[in-house]
């Protein structure tokens, strides 16, 4: 069991160790093909040019292939929900438990009732064909769904027990295979699409054979030498959930900032947000420090600790709190100073 | 860096800061242990007035009840150790040993012969009432936009709806208003609000905002920030209507839909809560199912009024010095004499008495429903006796009553009856305590 965010978090800062750029809230519009061969990728923040171009868009990727004229596959997207339940309830069961629901093969594993890394329980997540792209709410008959399902899978567990619930939508082909190749029509373009669950696992196996792909595209044009100075292992910030009660003594000794508790639900302090929000690939939304530090992830879902994240952000990017969002682009958290 | 107490008290709302005091004034070294950097709780949010009419027989804001109390502390010169966050409670040999951690001294750790728990709730998010739809920034528990507004000098939206009539979000109702945003309408699920009148009253009618029963958000729209909510009546068994679902823009949704005691802290201790309250099963001292571990405040049950919550501190406070000191009995080894609510009663603090402490106990009581007029009667092994008639009885106003106990080892049934209309008119009256 890994937590998906964080496994992408790291991976994330890891590459922007190495001397990757990541341009967030940049979306590709256009791609430039001359001579069989992508020379420009264009996006609403300008036009970027790279040798090689891989389209790992998710469930946007045939539409990016479509843009190289190259769309020789279709996703469709498929919704999960899922449900998390208190910390409390991590207790009831130490493994995950799923019901062998007679299915189509390539299918999902159908869901059940596991531990997450943090000791609550996750239900879910259902399958549905949707028809948008981007259906990340959550209706009663969905969570009705989901509950009826695997509620029941472990008897101790309550509706009321649930703190937060959410849907994800996967990039699936008719073929429900993963597509990972180069373009059969444009010299530069490898696809990484269809990569439907189980594609975290499967991860670290794919960039692998990316890289393998690269590498020999590359060679065609260029010589190609490992780097040496490349460090694989990401250099991360403490977080006290890990730490021993000496450990933690010494670290707030050293940067009191460890000391003061910002999340009460998921004791987390604000050395740890200042850190997340001056990591390699900074977290510059209240969703962002959410993800990498778990404010507001607990019990009381961010009523406690919104205010003093959203100040923290303020202070640390030196911009007024009204200008703070939740996830970027129009997403403002609020909507002015009192007294106006 | 062991340091030894009689009394530590956790948190510094009023209940805390009460505790703290009745335990000095009984002889107690006493300590009041609190995260937030100030002391005050929530009433240092609560900058409108109508606090402490019983206990001060006038109406101070928030903060101006908070500076009393806290100048009681200060008077006596109780240590107030502010910025501490606990993060775990043991219990062995007769004593509690807190660990903390705090940014000066790191993590460190305190002993006490008793704890008083006064730890306060925390809100009922929109999770919880299952509602659904896009998750964009806007959606706001009411005490989080109060304190965005209150403390931070923050507004949270300029159009919002709010769901829930509980008191919290009246209030935020109006202090939005006061901003000059806009409230489009209050939603509250159940076909009575649950705010008190006097809210409703000064915070809805005086500014024209709109409160709508048995209707509910089913929907929240909106991917960057909220666009709009979907709202729509309900039936009796509070399951939506369809066909009366209808769209209201807005850029904010406030959730007020109820507090639950925060008692997070207690769950590994191994004591008994009550499901009715969401707080510890206590004794008429307070005291929980763990010896020497007292609760009060809004982490023992939700309060509407602060002066109750002041006078349970100081219950707590001082029966935790005398347990301190060796001076308060043990519960006799016998089955506990249960507090049973009976009739219209919805909950009883306390549920559990003490024989081998007769005197007066204080209790407080909510009725199930809105009652026109109502009687409340206590019974002792088939004995019953009249303890007082309610001209009005409405579910969100706590009821406070004292009553003599001799020892009596039998249960105590308190019955909380409906009277017919006749008996209202022939003049009953409520009996406050
Ligand atoms: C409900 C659910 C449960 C799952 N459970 C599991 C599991 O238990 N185990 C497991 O291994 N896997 C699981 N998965 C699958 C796993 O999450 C996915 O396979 C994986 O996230 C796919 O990664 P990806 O990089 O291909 O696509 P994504 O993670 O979707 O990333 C694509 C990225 O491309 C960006 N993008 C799209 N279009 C553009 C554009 N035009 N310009 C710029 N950027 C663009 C998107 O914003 C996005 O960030 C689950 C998935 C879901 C939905
Ligand atoms: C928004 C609102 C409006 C109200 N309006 C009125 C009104 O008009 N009139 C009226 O009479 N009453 C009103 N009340 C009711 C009354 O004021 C409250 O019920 C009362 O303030 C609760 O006091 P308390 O001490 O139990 O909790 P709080 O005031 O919440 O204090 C609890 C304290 O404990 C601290 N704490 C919690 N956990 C820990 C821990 N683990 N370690 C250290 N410290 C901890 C918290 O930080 C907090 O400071 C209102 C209540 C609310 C919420």
């Amino acid at each position: 069991m890994v937590a998906p965010d964080q496994v992408t978090i790291a991976c994330a800062d890891n590459a922007v160790q190495n001397g990757a750029r990541i341009f967030l809230n940049t979306a590709v519009i256009g791609l430039d093909v001359e001579g069989g061969r992508i020379t420009g990728v264009r996006t609403n923040r300008g036009r970027l040019r790279g040798r090689v171009v891989i389209n790992a868009a998710g469930v946007w990727a045939d539409r990016v292939a479509e843009l190289a004229d190259d769309r020789f596959y279709t996703i469709h997207p498929r919704k999960g929900v899922m449900a998390i339940t208190d910390r409390s309830t991590g207790d009831l069961q130490r493994r995950s438990l799923g019901m062998m629901w007679i299915r189509r093969p390539g299918r999902t594993k159908g869901g059940g009732v596991s531990r997450t890394i943090e000791g609550n329980l996750l239900l879910g997540p259902t399958a549905d064909e949707v028809p948008d792209r981007e259906d990340h709410g959550t209706s009663c008959e969905e969570l009705e769904a989901l509950l009826h399902r695997h509620m029941p899978l472990n008897a101790q567990l309550r509706p009321d027990q649930i703190i937060a619930y959410f849907a994800g939508v996967r990039a699936v082909t008719f073929e429900e295979d993963f597509v990972v190749e180069e373009s059969r029509r444009v010299a530069n373009l490898i696809h990484v699409a269809g990569i439907q669950s189980p594609g975290l696992t499967a991860a670290p196996a794919i960039a692998e054979d990316v890289r393998d792909l690269v590498v020999a595209m590359l060679r065609r044009e260029v010589q190609v030498r490992a780097r040496p100075e490349f460090d694989p292992c990401r250099k991360s910030p403490p977080s006290l959930s890990g730490l021993t009660l000496e450990e933690r003594h010494r670290l707030i000794l050293r940067n009191p900032a460890y000391g003061r508790i910002v999340c009460r639900c998921e004791e987390v302090s604000e050395g740890e947000v200042v850190a997340a929000i001056g990591s390699p690939l900074p977290a510059t939304t209240v969703s962002a420090v959410k993800h990498r530090t778990r404010t507001g992830m607990g019990r009381c879902q961010g009523g406690f600790c919104t205010p003093s994240v959203l100040k923290l952000i303020a202070r640390e990017m030196a911009v007024p709190a009204t200008r703070v969002t939740w996830q970027g682009g129009d997403s403002l958290m609020l909507a002015g100073e009192t007294g106006e | 860096m062991n340091e030894r107490w009689d009394v530590v008290v956790i948190g510094a709302g009023p209940a805390g800061l009460a505790a703290v005091v009745a335990a000095r004034d009984r002889g107690a070294n006493a300590c009041l242990v609190e995260r937030e950097d100030r002391p005050g709780g929530i009433l240092k949010q609560c900058i409108h007035d109508g606090f402490g009419l019983l206990r001060y027989q006038s109406r101070l804001t928030g903060p101006e009840y908070a500076h009393r109390e806290l100048s009681q502390v200060r008077a006596r010169q109780i240590p107030i150790l502010t910025g501490v966050f606990l993060l775990a409670i043991r219990r062995d040999d007769r004593r509690f040993t807190l660990t903390l951690q705090c940014p000066r001294r790191g993590v460190f750790e305190l002993t006490a012969s008793s704890l008083v728990a006064a730890t306060g709730c925390r809100e009922r998010t929109a999770r919880q009432v299952f509602i659904h739809g896009d998750r964009p920034a806007g959606v706001y528990p009411a005490g989080t936009a109060q304190r965005l507004l209150n403390i931070e000098g923050l507004l949270p939206g300029r159009r919002c709806v709010v769901l829930g009539s509980g008191d919290v979000g009246l209030i935020v109702a109006r202090r939005l208003t006061l901003e000059g945003a806009s409230v489009e309408g209050v939603y509250e699920i159940k076909p009575e609000p649950s705010g008190l009148d006097r809210n409703l009253a000064q915070c809805l009618d005086d500014f024209h905002i709109p409160l709508h029963l048995c209707a509910t958000v089913s929907r929240i729209h909106g991917r960057g920030r909220v666009s709009g909510v979907t709202v729509c009546r309900v039936d009796n068994r509070l399951r939506p209507i369809a066909d009366t679902a209808r769209l209201v823009p807005c850029d904010t949704l406030i959730v007020s839909v109820g507090l639950i005691p925060e008692n997070e802290i207690l769950r590994g201790l191994g004591l008994e809560f009550d499901p009715r309250t969401g707080g510890p099963l206590v004794d008429q001292t307070l005291q929980t199912s763990l010896p020497g571990l007292f609760s009060c405040g809004n982490s023992l049950q939700v309060h509407d009024l602060v002066d109750h919550v002041s006078e349970g501190g100081e219950i707590a406070g001082a029966a935790a010095a005398d347990h301190a000191a060796g001076r308060l009995p043990a519960i006799p080894a016998m089955p506990a004499v249960e507090v049973r609510a009976a009739g219209e009663l919805r909950q009883v603090v306390p549920q559990r008495l003490n024989p081998a402490l007769p005197g007066r106990v204080v209790l407080w009581f909510r009725a199930r429903r809105t009652l026109e007029a109502a009687a409340l009667t206590a019974g002792w092994a088939g004995k019953s006796a009249p303890i007082g008639e309610y001209a009005s009885l409405r579910p969100p106003e706590m009821q406070r009553f004292t009553l003599e106990y001799s020892g009596e080892p039998d249960h105590l049934t308190l019955e909380l009856r409906e009277v017919s209309g006749d008996a209202r008119e022939n003049g009953v009256r409520a009996v406050p305590a």
